[in-house]
């Protein structure tokens, strides 16, 4: 039977990337004791999938791991017993039983929503005249805004704007749901670098100016969006 | 969220920044109002091999278990943010609370090999102390080291306060009781407490002496200086105890050793850090001490005697271990893991342990024999794994000469029934320039290399073989170490050690199955450093800070290391090599470290340098005593036999 996890992953965990994540769940889960499934062989893995990964620096209240089990273990149960082992800055949210034949979490991803913090030293750099939301309107007016994506194989133009199903601004505080996942995957910072830039902020970004949380994941069709969270169920 | 030393600007641009976030699972916080003695543990190097080391482990564990205590952990910064920590001044921080190691009571660092010296340096740098131990205040911290590089510490003497000679389990206690005791009274000073603890077992104080040289550059005398006009300092401490500082330090320095291993602190926690250390696994140590006595190896006399776990204890440990860190994989630490007692039946219980919790076993340092493979054939993939052999000598002359006990027959004994088991990979280890090496010797490697392969062929018929068979060898350059009785022998220019190397090679290239055979070899100009360190004195230590200042660290990681540099160094301060790695050394000779007193005798050592010149062997401690001094210690085989 398979489970998604999903926990939130925040503070200096920003700087432990993917990779590592992976491993750390691999240890915790054994911590914990959960009767998860190995694969055949004479290594055996624990099998679970991950969604996509994080980019190193940014923190997360929604990230996704599928596992499967061996035996059922009540939802509320599997929360406790992996935050009894967790570190402080991970804590797990929930644990949902699948339906079968779902997808995993990394290939059922088709959006994102993130909500991104300007640091104090951009903020002074763009100014106190500069209005966010009259740029941000203008700037989701435009007919098309064109950037040229590369991949170790091609460089190709794609416009970004119909990848972007919402973009708003409070506070200085943006909030932006886009395409994620293996096709047409936008990254929030490409969004807010074009935004800037369109707005008159010639600098070139610094990336560590924008402080960046990705708060969930989508899957279902553009018009209709369903968390991956919203996919399982939870078991008494 | 805890607080970061480091912004996130450097933390972005520098590579793997979880080395320096702490916050790691099983760490050690605690309120630092009821904390009396602060410890910084440091490992010399990069992050991923410091937190693999299982000795700071042990301290970190000792040390948070005193309540008045808080020991964290700090490493050294990789280049591209030492060059940030400069350029910018910030100060170098412990892992655990971020803060600077200046305002730290204590900075321990380990010395686990002489290559990582300049990383001393830079670590003392890099935390705004005085690099050299006479220039610091009673504001700096006391910088102590430990570990097996302190079996000779006069190297790097001048930049520490304190060094610690044996096991950290007997004396931290007592010496911190007065630390404390010192430091809360008003009349504290730092000169007044390392005065004080140089009478605890375990403890020299470099400060406190002195060293005189002869004409020909050999010691002519080492002794604690007087103070007070030779009479007992007394003053009362904070919990009005008297204090007594008697007028000198002793004049031999006592190694101390814990008689009872079931008695030590263990982390049975351990930290698991973020990245893949290069140990990501449990790490059982099962015994202490090694009762071959191979006359090349440090290990193998510094530690005596053999000391074993109890079984009962390694089995709670290993669960306890297991169960509280989630690792995948579990490995047992010793000298010689065959030499266990017991070993059979802790076999039998990790297996059993360890399949029920999906937990791979690894055991490294096994004798090849029916019953090593019959536990590696259960254990391992015999496909991939391999078996080896350090064999150390090619001829058995030779091997005799250093005391190595492996003979030729056990080699082929051991690789014929592993090849029949399935295994066709098999790597050698061996030392070139050891002392009475001669090039028949050398010419006897691959020729061993060759018979083995050969054995592979005529054994596996040919449809059940897994490909051809992979014979490695590999050489390192012998270097000297103190305490050893090898301690007076010489060696080499680099040119001559390349020498023997190409006859290796040479000569293999000459073998009927040389496309089995493959050969690597060690870089010979870092062995012939390590030789001087292994063996100086005092006076290497201006070349050592001039090497740093030059921009050397990392020394130990060969695309760090510059040869040119250090060998300027030792020109600009008269360090010669003739003196100190390539000539062979008097027994009359007072050495830098003698001074110490390891529990093995002089007596003992010269015995066996005279035994190796006439290729005697000397049994093992469990065959027969051979009298060298460790059952002063009254521990381990000394009081079993």
């Amino acid at each position: 039977m398979k489970v998604r996890v999903k926990f939130s992953k925040q503070g200096s965990l920003k700087y432990i990337g993917h990779l590592d994540m992976l491993r750390y769940f691999q240890k915790a889960i054994k911590r914990a004791g959960l009767p998860i499934a190995y694969s055949e062989g004479f290594n055996p893995h624990q099998i679970m999938t991950f969604s996509s990964p994080l980019g190193l620096g940014m923190t997360s209240t929604a990230e996704y791991m599928d596992i499967e089990l061996t035996e059922e273990v009540p939802s509320e149960e599997g929360v406790s017993r992996l935050n009894d082992v967790m570190v402080e800055d991970i804590t797990v949210l929930s644990f949902k039983y699948l339906p079968e034949k779902s997808k995993n979490a990394m290939s059922a991803t088709v959006a994102a929503e993130y909500k991104v913090t300007l640091g104090d030293k951009l903020i002074d750099e763009i100014g106190a005249d500069f209005n966010y939301n009259k740029e941000l309107s203008k700037f989701l007016s435009q007919k098309a805004c064109i950037i040229l994506k590369k991949t170790k194989k091609s460089e190709r133009e794609i416009d970004i704007l119909p990848l972007i199903y919402d973009f708003s601004v409070e506070d200085k505080i943006f909030s932006i749901k886009c395409s994620s996942g293996s096709n047409d995957n936008l990254k929030p910072e490409v969004i807010m670098e074009e935004y800037l830039r369109f707005s008159g902020y010639d600098e070139k970004l610094d990336r560590v100016n924008l402080k960046i949380e990705r708060t969930e994941l989508y899957t279902g069709d553009t018009d209709n969006l369903i968390s991956l969270d919203d996919i399982g169920i939870n078991k008494q | 969220m805890s607080k970061l030393a480091l912004t996130d600007d450097i933390l972005m641009a520098v590579e793997k920044p979880a080395r320096y976030i702490g916050d790691e699972l099983n760490i050690t916080r605690k309120d630092l109002k009821d904390i009396d003695i602060r410890i910084a543990m440091c490992f010399p190097d990069v992050y991923e091999i410091g937190m693999s080391h299982l000795g700071i482990q042990i301290l970190y564990e000792m040390f948070n278990q005193r309540s008045d205590t808080y020991c964290e952990r700090v490493y050294s910064p990789w280049p591209d943010l030492h060059k940030i920590m400069k350029d910018r001044d910030i100060p170098l921080f412990a892992l655990e609370t971020q803060d600077a190691i200046r305002s730290f009571d204590f900075l321990g660092i380990t010395l686990q090999y002489e290559m990582c010296y300049t990383n001393v340096l830079q670590i003392l740098d890099l935390a705004k102390i005085p690099i050299w131990q006479k220039d610091r205040t009673d504001n700096d911290p006391i910088v102590m080291g430990g570990g097996p590089c302190t079996y000779n510490p006069e190297p790097i003497a001048d930049f520490f306060d304190v060094i610690y000679v044996g096991e950290g389990e007997v004396s931290y206690d007592e010496f911190l009781d007065i630390y404390k005791d010192m430091k809360g009274s008003s009349s504290y000073s730092r000169e007044m407490f390392l005065r004080r603890v140089a009478h605890i077992d375990g403890i020299y104080v470099p400060g406190l002496y002195e060293v005189e040289y002869n004409e020909d550059s050999t010691i002519s005398r080492f002794y604690p200086r007087e103070y007070n006009k030779g009479l007992d300092f007394a003053f009362k401490g904070a919990s009005g105890n008297e204090i007594i500082i008697p007028p000198k330090a002793p004049d031999t320095v006592k190694r101390v050793v814990l008689s009872d291993l079931d008695e030590g602190a263990y982390p049975t926690k351990p930290i698991i850090p973020y990245i893949r250390a290069t140990q990501d696994r449990v790490v059982l140590e099962i015994q202490r001490g090694c009762i071959r006595g191979c006359r090349f190896c440090q290990a193998g006399m510094i530690y005596r005697p053999n000391r074993e776990r109890s079984l009962e204890v390694l089995k709670k440990q290993a669960y306890d271990m297991v169960m509280s860190s989630g690792h995948e994989e579990i490995s047992l630490c010793s000298l010689s893991s065959s030499d266990y007692s017991k070993l059979p039946e802790l076999v039998d219980y990790l297996i059993e342990l360890c399949t029920e919790h999906h937990v791979n076993i690894s055991l490294p340092s096994l004798r090849i024999d029916a019953f090593s493979l019959d536990v590696m054939s259960k254990v391992q993939d015999i496909r991939k794994s391999s078996l080896t052999f350090a064999p150390e000598a090619g001829s058995q002359r030779l091997r005799n000469v250093i005391n190595k006990g492996l003979t030729k027959e056990d080699i082929i004994n051991g690789s014929n029934t592993a090849f029949e088991g399935g295994w066709n990979k098999v790597k050698l280890y061996f030392m070139l320039g050891l002392p009475l090496e001669e090039d028949s010797d050398i010419v006897e490697i691959p020729e061993l290399g060759n018979e083995i392969a050969k054995n592979y062929y005529d054994i596996v018929p040919k449809e059940k073989r897994n490909g051809k068979c992979q014979i490695s060898m590999s050489t390192s350059f012998f270097v000297p170490k103190p305490f050893t009785p090898f301690q007076w022998a010489r060696m080499y220019p680099k040119e001559e050690y390349l020498r023997r190397a190409y006859l290796l090679k040479d000569t293999m290239n000459k073998q009927l199955n040389k496309k089995s055979l493959s050969y690597h070899y060690h870089e010979a100009d870092v062995s012939v450093l390590e030789g001087v360190l292994a063996r100086g004195d005092r006076r290497l230590s201006r070349a050592i800070y001039d090497v740093y200042m030059n921009g050397g660290i990392y020394d130990a990681w060969s695309e760090f290391y510059d040869d040119d540099r250090w060998l300027k160094a030792f020109s600009d301060n008269g360090v010669s090599l003739d003196f100190y790695v390539y000539r062979e050394r008097d027994i009359d000779e007072i050495l830098p470290w003698d001074f110490i007193d390891v529990g093995i005798t002089k007596k003992f050592l010269i015995r066996e340098w005279e035994n190796a010149k006439k290729g005697i062997v000397t049994p093992n401690c469990r065959e027969k005593c051979n009298g060298c001094g460790a059952a002063v210690f009254k521990g381990g085989v000394c009081i079993r036999n």
